[in-house]
C-alpha cells in the first residue's frame, strides 16, 4: 500500500465482495459435483469463495486503518476523475458508433476527442492529427494490409 | 550443441532476422516512451502474429521484452524517469551521472552491461532448461495443479504492492477464465445467455483493455513532466577506470538477475532492486551509491536484463508464465496451438532452440544499435504524449476487433480497458489477474484429473513428494504475510487513540 487512494480500495474491496458473492450464487446453480467427481460449479465455487475472503478480508483492514489517509487520498480522486470522465464516456460512446458510423468516422471522432482531452491548444496541428491518425490507420490497416473493419452507411 | 545450431539456422533465416530486429527495436522505443510498458505492446501487437509463423511471432514478441529492458533505462539515465519498472534502480546513480555530464559513459555501460548480462543468461537458459524440462516430464496431474498454485502465488508474493490485493486479483482472474464452456463437461459458465460469451473472455481482448486502454486513461492523471538533458551525449564508451569498477557489478548483477528471473513473478524490477543493494554492501565505497557510482548503473542494468531472459525458462519448460509480458507471449504460442511445457523441447525444438538462438541476435543487435541510435531515442522522447496516446487507443481497437472481427471485442475491451483504470486507482495489479485468468484452465484440469483419480482425496497432492514440497512451499509463503497482517491489527488495537 503506497498511501495513494484507500478509500479507493475500500470500495473496490466492497465491490468484489458483491462480484464474489454473485460468482458464489452463480457456481452454487451449477452442478458442483462432489470431491471424486467434481462438476462445472466445482472450480468457480472455490474461486468465488477465495474470492469472497480475501475482498473481505481487505475491506475489513481498510476499515480499521486511520481515516485521514482515506480524507486526503479522497481530495487526489475528485480532479483526476475529472480528468478521465470525458475519455470513458467517449470510449462508452465509440462503441455503438463503430456500428452506426463505421471505422473511420466514429475514430476520427474518438481521436478528436482524446486529443483535445489531452490538451492540444492550437488548432493547426489538431486539425492534422485527426486526419493523420485515424485516416493514417484506416489506410494502412484496411486498404494496405486488407483488414477488415467496420463499415458505416457511407461505405468506410 | 547440434539443437543449438539448429536454433541459429531458423533465428538466423532472414525474416527471422528482421522480426528480431523490428521487435528489438520497437521494445527500445517502448522502453523509451513513459507510459507505454511491454506487457501493453505485446498484448497490442498479438493479433499481427496471427498471420506469422509461431517461431517468428515469439522472437517478434520476445524482442520487444527485451529490448524494454534497455530502452527503459535511457530514460531513467537522461530524464530521472524510468521507461520500465526494471530500470528505476537505475535513476540513481545514472542521472546523477549525467547531471555530472557523464551521459554517454552510463549509457554506454547501461548497453554494454546489458549485454553481458543477457548473454550470460542466454547460456544459462540453453544449459537449464533442456535439464529442467527432463525433470518436469515425471510432473503428472498433482504436481502440476501444485506447481500452477505456487507460480501464481510467487507471482503475487514477489510483486510489488500489497499480497492480499494480489491474490484478490488471481481469484477475480480465476472466475474470468471460467467464463465460457466448461472445460471437461462442455457446460455454459457464466455467459449469461450471450452466445459471444461461450467462448469465454479473449486473452487478447482482455490483456490489451488491462494494459493498453487503462495506461491511457492513467496518464491523463499525470500531466507530462519532462526535462530532457539538452547537452550533447559524448564518450559512450566506458574508461578503464569505469571498466574496473564495474566487471564485478556487473558479473553479480549477472548472476541475481538469473537467479531471480527464473522465480515466477522474480522479474526485472525485483532483480534489480536486489542487485543494487547486495552492490551497496560488498562495496568498498558505499557512501557513494546514489551519488553517480557506475557501479550503480552496472549491477542494476545486468540484472534487469539477465531476468528478462531468464523468465523464458519456466515458461518454455513448464509452460507456467511468471510475468504479464511472458503471459502475453505464452498467449502468442496457444493461439498457433502450441502449448509450452516440459514436452516442448522435443516436440518443437525448432520453436525452442530458434527463440533461444534469437535472443543471442537480439541482445547483439541491441548493442550495435543503440549507442549509435542514442540520438534518435533522445528525439523519441521528444514526442509529445498527447499523440501517442490516440494512436495507442486506435492500434488497440485495431487489434481487438481483428480477434474475430466483431465490434463486441472493441466493447469488451474498453470496458476492461475502464476497469483496469480503476484498478490502478485502488493499486490493484493487473499481472495476477491475467496470470490467473490464462492459468486457470490448467488449474482446473489438474485439480480436477487428481482428484478423479484419487477418488476424491485430497492427500493425493501430499503423497507425490513433488507436489507436497510445491505445496509446502506454497503455504510457508501464504502464512507468513497472515502474520503481519494479524500483528498490524494487534498494533492497532494496543496503540493509544489520537486525540
Amino acid at each position: 500500500m503506497n498511501g495513494r487512494l484507500p478509500s479507493a480500495t475500500a470500495i473496490a474491496s466492497a465491490l468484489l465482495v458483491l462480484i464474489g458473492g454473485a460468482a458464489l450464487y452463480g457456481a452454487v446453480r451449477m452442478v458442483i459435483g462432489t470431491p471424486d467427481v467434481p462438476d462445472a460449479g466445482f472450480f468457480p465455487l472455490l474461486a468465488a469463495l477465495i474470492l469472497v475472503v480475501l475482498a473481505a478480508v481487505l475491506f475489513i483492514d481498510q476499515m480499521r486503518r486511520p481515516t485521514a489517509a482515506s480524507a486526503e487520498a479522497g481530495e487526489e480522486t475528485a480532479p483526476s476523475l475529472r480528468a478521465a470522465l470525458p475519455v470513458i464516456a467517449g470510449f462508452a460512446a465509440y462503441v455503438p458508433a463503430l456500428e452506426w458510423l463505421g471505422f473511420l468516422v466514429a475514430t476520427a471522432l474518438l481521436v478528436a476527442l482524446l486529443l483535445a482531452v489531452f490538451g492540444i491548444r492550437r488548432p493547426l496541428p489538431y486539425a492534422a492529427a485527426v486526419p493523420l491518425i485515424a485516416g493514417g490507420s484506416y489506410l494502412l490497416f484496411h486498404l494496405l494490409l486488407g483488414l477488415p473493419l467496420p463499415v458505416g452507411p457511407a461505405g468506410f | 550443441m547440434e539443437n543449438l545450431l539448429l536454433g541459429f539456422e531458423v533465428a538466423l533465416a532472414p525474416h527471422n532476422l528482421l522480426f528480431a530486429g523490428i521487435g528489438a527495436v520497437l521494445g527500445t522505443a517502448i522502453g523509451v516512451l513513459p507510459g507505454l510498458g511491454p506487457p501493453a505492446t505485446i498484448a497490442m501487437l498479438l493479433p499481427l502474429s496471427y498471420g506469422m509463423e509461431p517461431v517468428s511471432a515469439v522472437i517478434l514478441l520476445a524482442g520487444i521484452f527485451y529490448g524494454a529492458m534497455y530502452g527503459g533505462s535511457i530514460t531513467s539515465i537522461l530524464l530521472n524517469i524510468p521507461g520500465e519498472a526494471g530500470s528505476v534502480v537505475t535513476c540513481l546513480d545514472g542521472y546523477k551521472m549525467a547531471r555530472q555530464g557523464r551521459a554517454g559513459a552510463a549509457l554506454g555501460m547501461s548497453a554494454i552491461a546489458s549485454f553481458i548480462a543477457g548473454t550470460l543468461s542466454i547460456v544459462g537458459l540453453s544449459l537449464l532448461s533442456p535439464l529442467l524440462a527432463q525433470f518436469a516430464l515425471r510432473f503428472g496431474p498433482p504436481e502440476y495443479f501444485a506447481l500452477v498454485l505456487l507460480g501464481l502465488y510467487m507471482a503475487v508474493y514477489l510483486s510489488q504492492g500489497s499480497v492480499t490485493k494480489g491474490l484478490m486479483m488471481g481469484a477475480l482472474g480465476l472466475l474470468i477464465g471460467c467464463v465460457g464452456l466448461d472445460p471437461v463437461n462442455g457446460v455454459p459458465r457464466y455467459t449469461f445467455g450471450l452466445p459471444r460469451l461461450m467462448d469465454g473472455f479473449d486473452f487478447v481482448v482482455v490483456a490489451m483493455g488491462l494494459f493498453g486502454i487503462s495506461e491511457v486513461l492513467s496518464n491523463l492523471d499525470t500531466p507530462e513532466q519532462r526535462a530532457i538533458l539538452s547537452a550533447k551525449i559524448t564518450g559512450l564508451l566506458p574508461n578503464r577506470e569505469d571498466w574496473r569498477r564495474s566487471y564485478g557489478a556487473m558479473a553479480r548483477g549477472s548472476l541475481i538477475g538469473f537467479l531471480v528471473g527464473v522465480l515466477p513473478g522474480g522479474g526485472a524490477t525485483i532483480s534489480s532492486f536486489v542487485a543494487y543493494g547486495v552492490e551497496k554492501r560488498v562495496s568498498r565505497n558505499p557512501e557513494k551509491f546514489g551519488t553517480g557510482a557506475i557501479e550503480g548503473v552496472a549491477s542494476p542494468e545486468a540484472a534487469n536484463n539477465a531476468a528478462s531472459t531468464s523468465s523464458f525458462i519456466p515458461l518454455l519448460t513448464l509452460g507456467i508464465p511468471g510475468n504479464a509480458s511472458i503471459a502475453m507471449i505464452l498467449v502468442a504460442l496457444m493461439i498457433h496451438g502450441i502449448r509450452p511445457g516440459p514436452q516442448m523441447i522435443s516436440e518443437h525444438p525448432d520453436i525452442f532452440w530458434g527463440v533461444v538462438a534469437s535472443m543471442y541476435v537480439g541482445n547483439l543487435m541491441l548493442l550495435a544499435l543503440n549507442l549509435p541510435l542514442v540520438g534518435i531515442w533522445v528525439k523519441l522522447l521528444k514526442v509529445p504524449y498527447h499523440y501517442l496516446a490516440p494512436l495507442i487507443v486506435v492500434i488497440c481497437v485495431i487489434g481487438a476487433y481483428s480477434v474475430h472481427y466483431a465490434v463486441f471485442d472493441v466493447g469488451l475491451m474498453m470496458f476492461f480497458g475502464i476497469v483496469g483504470y480503476f484498478m490502478r486507482k485502488a493499486d490493484l495489479p493487473a499481472a495476477p489477474l491475467i496470470l490467473a485468468m490464462i492459468l486457470g484452465p490448467m488449474l482446473e484440469r489438474s485439480l480436477q484429473q487428481s482428484l478423479i483419480t484419487s477418488g476424491g482425496d485430497p492427500l493425493i497432492f501430499v503423497r507425490h513428494p513433488i507436489s507436497a514440497v510445491l505445496l509446502a512451499a506454497t503455504a510457508i509463503l501464504i502464512v507468513l504475510p497472515g502474520f503481519t497482517l494479524l500483528r498490524r491489527w494487534r498494533n492497532a488495537a494496543t496503540a493509544p487513540t489520537e486525540t
